[in-house]
């Protein structure tokens, strides 16, 4: 969840804002009486039920990048250990090269073949 | 082993690039075979130094399977690094952290692109489900990521073998984002060319056409407002009287987005002070042979390395660094340190004031400091240093 606790998924009642002058507050109660009697108990549960719905979302959503993230650190730590893994066959490699050099041995030496992309 | 350098090379006019020229020449007797990675340019490196160069642009077969190690310059210049940090993901090698935050570079690299997608991956690398959720109320409300909690260190600490830095500070700060990273404390080389005998201060003065008993202090390197410059020149302006003959030189570019002129037009210092912009190299190492007193302050800092404050040492110039991050490591006496703010502003006066009014002074002072990178610095010592810690990396021991 969100580390400062803004539930900015949430919706909720707007209240009723006219641009009108002189008559506008008068409107604005009309409205917000009417709301009060004919809408209030038909969208309020609405509005509930909208909200449990986006906080399930996001719930999943978070779940889905916390496992992206996991997985980014986890193909992170792939590539370093494959990258290790490439270079140490290398340097066995070389010296193996080097002993056989050493003791006249020719080899077709093919290279240690790896790629980390 | 085969080592592959993965850093922006002169003509970038970079420190970065500067110091990373510089070190090849070191770290050279140590590996079979050296390549360098560049994005784009020719590199302008001594001819037969490197057994190859090779462009990125041209494809990513310079790693081979793995035949050269990767050691990575990394900073925070996102045209110079932008590869850089591409390839160290890719390729994990050794990482040289030139700074202790890598932040503006990951804005640079994702929001100013467009791609919120990556900032908000970068910062979940960073700190998981509450580097996330910080992302995106960063995004939401169109604030910046705070510096201190995202260095953005935690991809470069946990996708290298090894990581080089200069100093504890910043040591730590890779540590906290990644605990299993293995860090690898390097001095930063001295680079300085060789000169025989001690440094000729008059002489110095006299070929860039100043007056040679005029006393000189002197900030190199790029013009920001953290270099603390302005608090500097107020300092400056406030001694003035005292030292009707000195001059304060700014010898490098002033950044875009600073507004350096500002700060000269409100203190009218005339013709006190001189800003050179862009030198030559060769130019560069004059004006810190004719220096007398250097300013190299830094806040806030988060650990990154300074070249121009490691030359003006092997110069033996005393210099005022901030008491802070890795300039703190440095030994008192080689150095003069000020605090941060809020006492800075005196502190500064209070410094300059007496290094200018006392020659036996700043001759301790800088002496100490030539000595202190001699002993510590010397490039050849530093690249066996790089080269027993790479070859620990990758053979998975400790190698610090």
């Amino acid at each position: 969840m969100d580390a400062t606790a803004e539930e900015w998924w949430r919706i909720g009642e707007q209240p009723f804002r006219s641009s009108k002058r002189f008559v506008g507050p008068l409107i604005d109660w009309v409205r917000s009486l009417g709301f009060a009697l004919f809408s209030k108990w038909y969208l309020g549960p609405l509005i509930e039920q909208q909200n449990k719905v986006n906080r399930e979302l996001v719930a999943r959503l978070e779940a889905g990048q916390e496992i992206a993230v996991a997985l980014d650190h986890e193909l992170t730590d792939l590539r370093r250990q494959q990258a290790e893994v490439v270079y140490k066959l290398q340097e066995q490699q070389a010296r193996l090269r080097a002993r056989l050099d050493a003791l006249g041995v020719e080899v077709d030496a093919g290279s240690v073949q790896g790629d980390t992309s | 082993m085969n080592l592959a350098c993965v850093s922006p090379q002169p003509p970038v006019r970079s420190g970065v690039a500067d110091y990373s020229a510089a070190l090849l020449p070191y770290l050279r007797p140590h590996f079979a075979r050296l390549t360098v990675v560049v994005d784009g340019y020719a590199p302008q490196l001594p001819p037969g130094l490197v057994d190859e160069v090779h462009d990125i642009r041209e494809g990513a077969d310079w790693w081979r399977g793995g035949e050269a190690v990767p050691l990575y310059h990394m900073g925070n210049h996102i045209q110079y690094h932008r590869y850089v940090y591409e390839a160290l993901r890719r390729f994990p090698g050794v990482t040289v952290l030139h700074d202790g935050t890598l932040l503006p570079f990951i804005h640079e690299r994702t929001l100013a692109e467009g791609q919120r997608a990556d900032f908000v991956r970068e910062a979940g690398f960073e700190r998981g489900a509450e580097g996330l959720a910080a992302a995106w109320t960063s995004l939401r409300r169109a604030e910046p990521l705070d510096l201190e909690a995202y260095p953005m260190l935690a991809r470069v600490a946990r996708a290298s073998l090894g990581v080089i830095v200069h100093n504890r500070y910043l040591r730590d700060r890779v540590l906290k984002t990644h605990t299993d990273a293995r860090v690898g404390i390097i001095p930063l080389a001295d680079l300085m060319p060789r000169q025989p005998g001690p440094v000729r201060r008059r002489e110095a003065k006299v070929s860039l056409g100043l007056d040679p008993d005029g006393l000189l202090v002197g900030a190199f390197g790029f013009v920001a407002a953290t270099k603390r410059l302005d608090t500097a020149l107020r300092a400056f302006a406030n001694i003035r009287a005292q030292f009707p003959q000195a001059i304060f030189l700014c010898v490098g570019e002033v950044v875009p987005e600073y507004d350096f002129q500002a700060v000269l037009d409100e203190l009218v210092l005339d013709d006190a002070v001189q800003v050179t912009g862009y030198v030559a190299m060769e130019q560069f190492v004059t004006y810190l042979r004719a220096v007398d007193v250097g300013v190299n302050l830094r806040f806030p800092t988060w650990g990154e390395s300074s070249g121009t404050l490691l030359r003006l040492m092997a110069c033996g110039v005393p210099t005022l660094v901030t008491d802070a991050g890795g300039f703190a490591e440095l030994p008192d006496e080689a150095v003069v340190k000020v605090p941060a703010e809020p006492d800075e502003a005196a502190a500064i006066e209070q410094s300059l004031r007496g290094l200018l009014d006392d020659v036996d002074k700043r001759a301790a002072i800088g002496e100490t400091a030539r000595t202190f990178v001699a002993d510590e610095c010397e490039p050849a010592k530093v690249a066996e240093q790089y080269s027993a810690f790479i070859r620990a990396a990758v053979e998975g021991g400790n190698g610090s």
